[in-house]
């Protein structure tokens, strides 16, 4: 057995007297693909950030191929494709010269970097956009050239905080086709979403995280067959409005995991 | 109205510092993360900041007054003095002006006022900067203003003083209005990425010349020591700039002197007035636009031919690019230029004996390397923004940002020096050692200056930061802090090497190409240990 791609033990995260984190424990194993869904505000954005090494935690074990986050967060860098919630790049760069300064701190060589950008570009239709700037391209777009700089050096963990905000459907459709040929190749793959639908279609395992904690996990097939005749959207709406966390997981539990 | 208008000042300047020190341990430590603890936090932090800077501007220009009081013929010191503090006044309201319109620019620090129905953003912009920002820079006036009463008496002066330290803070807001107007060009639609390029240096170089002028009349009392105590002709008041000793310290006293002197005030009065309301609407229009359009003024005329560069070389190129065709971040890399250059100009100009004094000139110089290596760590750190998140997801240390910054703020340096050394080559005809050691030995100053700079400043930039602007480093305490750093580190081998020509009294020491060799040495050594004592305790 390899050692897991993820290992999250006893994590804790406090922004101030802020508590995002709760004690999150998690394993994540090679060829995974982990999604991680909850509410707005349960501290999906922070643990994938402290993953990512980004950002410290207060106290916990995190370890990322083995590797320890705090100390070899260098190294860790190198093998993660993130793709942040909101798409951050620089604006005044064109998606073309944006793509070539990412393949250069990663020191990938030239030709390779053109024959990505240009396969990739064709594939999310902004072959058009490429020479434009970042500043003034949509939303949509800057989210698709976010997606392609994360995976130009063709990751070995891929970690993408929301991605399909923004997207129109075929690009979503796209990046979904394209997420589970990496995952069929051994590559890991977490995202997090707040759409209970995109984390069924995907995933092979997920997790529900309320309020900084792990509520529940189980595979996807779980959920599907237990899910019974109610609809997701219903399922997801309840859990958020709740504020007593033992009623969300139970409401869960009853229609979703049972 | 006016409440609201001025609750919406503060909430600008409390939302500048807000972004860049949210996520800062030390705030998050003295808050808890609570809203109403770090409102006050900030609060507290505005009043200091405020608190200081006049404490400081009164401490500077009580220092320059001291020194001029105790000289013969002091009246007409102070008169002098007051012609460089009134400058003064212009170019600080100036610089800061530009400096609040870059972070409400980036920032997009206006866009919820443009949805309301009012047009309240045409007096936030500016209440928010004079109240918070540029009134400091009034209280300079006061030391020279009170000398002169304490010696002569005369009353009036306070009303004049006053009101021109006025007239020249309105002015210096124009004319950085003005700067914030031109450089943000036409918003029409598609432009070429290399006209644009082109079209903002050819703006920023005007720009530099109007600031040469201004300076070159500025020198030319100061080439006449003292100022003929009795105007020649009171239509000398009416000079811009070069007018205000005479009213403000109207020794004349005859009575149609100090009709003169009114009716010129009440002219600038008008001119100052003016020029706010002409520039101000439109600047603001301007930057309510340049947010909503962002950069659709621009679009790259042709698929760019070389692509690809190496690990630093795709670090330098980016900044270098972000740099040129973002006119907030032009500006601030040309500050340093606005500074120097025009003194230097009118330096070259107006000291007919350069040639016995190429060291002193040396000196003058060390003040760019102080300014510039200050000014640049940190504009090339804040143009990062809110690009600190991307750089913080890719393999790049502090290390290689402190290398890959500092050499494009070295290259930005050359681009000034250079020039600067073959001019005063010409004037002085000196030995080639000093013609190649002149400019060289302020490159290294630089560099070593600017490593030292960057470090203390990529140390302050948490881990999870959302963005860096100037207050993630602690606004202008923290820009004392690089002045007073760099002065100590670039100065050391120059007045280490004077000290050996003053102390041993060989030949060989003497001349002045043995100063540049000796502080060529010294600063070489300095950028040996530079190098290997920076890049230690500098995180990963
Ligand atoms: N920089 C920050 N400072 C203070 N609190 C924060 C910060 N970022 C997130 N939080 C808080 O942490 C919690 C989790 O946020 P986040 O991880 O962004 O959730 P999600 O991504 O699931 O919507 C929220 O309560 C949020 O308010
Ligand atoms: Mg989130």
């Amino acid at each position: 057995m390899d050692r897991p791609s993820i290992l999250v033990e006893n994590l804790f995260k406090n922004y101030g007297q802020t508590r995002a984190l709760d004690g999150v424990d998690l394993k994540i194993n090679p060829g995974e693909m982990f999604g991680l869904l909850g509410p707005n505000g349960s501290g999906k954005t922070t643990l994938l950030k402290i993953l990512c090494s980004v950002l410290d935690y207060t106290s916990g074990n995190v370890e990322v191929s083995g590797l320890n986050v705090l100390r070899d967060s260098m190294q860790i860098r190198k093998i993660i494709g993130y793709v942040p919630e909101t798409p951050v790049l620089y604006e005044s760069l064109t998606a073309s010269e944006y793509l070539d300064f990412i393949g250069g701190i990663r020191r990938i060589d030239h030709e390779s970097i053109e024959k990505k950008k240009d396969r990739f570009a064709r594939a999310f239709e902004i072959e058009d956009k490429m020479d434009t700037f970042v500043g003034s391209l949509s939303f949509g777009t800057k989210q698709k050239v976010a997606i392609i700089s994360s995976l130009l050096h063709d990751p070995p963990l891929i970690i993408m905080d929301e991605a399909m905000n923004g997207l129109d459907p075929r690009s979503a459709r796209i990046l979904k086709d394209l997420l589970s040929e990496y995952a069929s190749r051994g590559r890991t793959i977490i995202f997090s979403t707040h759409i209970l639908e995109v984390a069924e279609s995907l995933c092979s395992r997920l997790a529900i995280i309320y309020r900084g904690n792990i509520v529940d996990s189980g595979t996807p097939g779980d959920l599907k067959s237990r899910s019974g005749g109610r609809k997701l959207e219903d399922i997801f709406l309840e859990a958020t409005n709740s504020n007593d966390l033992n009623m969300v997981v139970n409401s869960l539990k009853e229609t979703i995991l049972q | 109205m006016k409440v609201r208008i001025l609750e919406l000042s503060r909430r600008l300047v409390i939302e500048e510092r807000f972004i860049a020190i949210k996520n800062l341990p030390r705030f998050i430590r003295r808050t808890g993360g609570s809203a109403t603890e770090g409102k006050r936090y900030i609060d507290r932090q505005i009043f200091f900041g405020y608190n200081v800077s006049v404490a400081a501007m009164i401490a500077f220009s009580a220092l320059l007054t001291v020194t001029q009081v105790r000289l013969p013929y002091h009246l007409a010191h102070i008169q002098t003095l007051s012609l460089v503090l009134y400058s003064y006044i212009f170019l600080i309201s100036l610089y800061s002006f530009l400096m609040h319109a870059n972070v409400v620019i980036s920032y997009k620090l206006m866009e919820p006022l443009k949805l309301l129905p009012t047009d309240m953003e045409n007096s936030v912009l500016p209440l928010s900067w004079f109240i918070f920002t540029g009134s400091p820079s009034l209280f300079v006036i006061i030391p020279p203003l009170t000398a002169y009463i304490w010696y002569t008496g005369n009353i009036y002066s306070v009303f004049y003083g006053i009101t021109w330290a006025f007239i020249m803070l309105v002015l210096g807001y124009s004319a950085g209005s003005a700067m914030v107007f031109a450089l943000n060009g036409k918003n029409k639609e598609k432009r070429h990425l290399k006209n644009g390029v082109i079209a903002n240096i050819v703006r920023v170089s005007l720009f530099i010349l109007v600031f040469a002028l201004f300076e070159v009349a500025m020198q030319i009392p100061q080439e006449i020591p003292i100022l003929p105590v009795i105007a020649s002709f009171p239509l000398y008041m009416a000079v811009p700039l070069l007018g205000i000793p005479y009213i403000v310290f109207s020794l004349g006293e005859s009575l149609s002197f100090m009709y003169f002197g009114i009716a010129i005030t009440l002219l600038y009065v008008l001119v100052a007035t003016f020029s706010f309301r002409f520039i101000n609407k439109r600047t603001i229009r301007k930057i309510i636009r340049i947010e909503m359009e962002q950069a659709q003024s621009f679009s790259p005329s042709r698929k760019n031919g070389k692509t690809g560069y190496s690990f630093y070389g795709s670090l330098i190129w980016k900044d270098l690019k972000t740099m040129v065709r973002n006119p907030q971040n032009l500006l601030m890399v040309l500050i340093p230029a606005f500074l120097v250059l025009p003194t230097l100009i009118s330096l070259f100009f107006f000291s007919p004996d350069l040639s016995f004094n190429s060291v002193s000139i040396y000196y003058s110089m060390i003040t760019i390397v102080v300014l510039a290596s200050a000014f640049y760590s940190i504009t090339l750190l804040m143009s990062e923004g809110d690009g600190i998140r991307i750089l913080q997801t890719l393999p790049v240390r502090n290390i290689d940002l402190m290398y890959s910054k500092g050499f494009v703020g070295i290259l930005l340096f050359t681009f000034i020096v250079v020039p600067v050394s073959v001019i005063f080559f010409l004037k002085i005809h000196g030995n080639p050692v000093i013609f190649l050691l002149f400019p060289v030995n302020l490159v290294i100053a630089y560099s070593y200056s600017t490593l030292f700079s960057l470090r203390r400043l990529l140390k302050k930039i948490p881990k999870g930061a959302d963005t860096v602007n100037f207050y993630t480093f602690g606004g202008s305490y923290e820009l004392i802090a690089l002045f007073i750093l760099s002065s100590v580190l670039a100065g050391i081998p120059a007045i280490a090497s004077s000290i050996v020509q003053l102390r041993i009294p060989f030949e060989t020491f003497s001349s002045q190409a043995s100063f540049y060799l000796m502080t060529f040495a010294m600063n070489a050594m300095a950028l040996f240990l530079a190098l290997k004592l920076s890049r230690k305790g500098l995180g990963f």
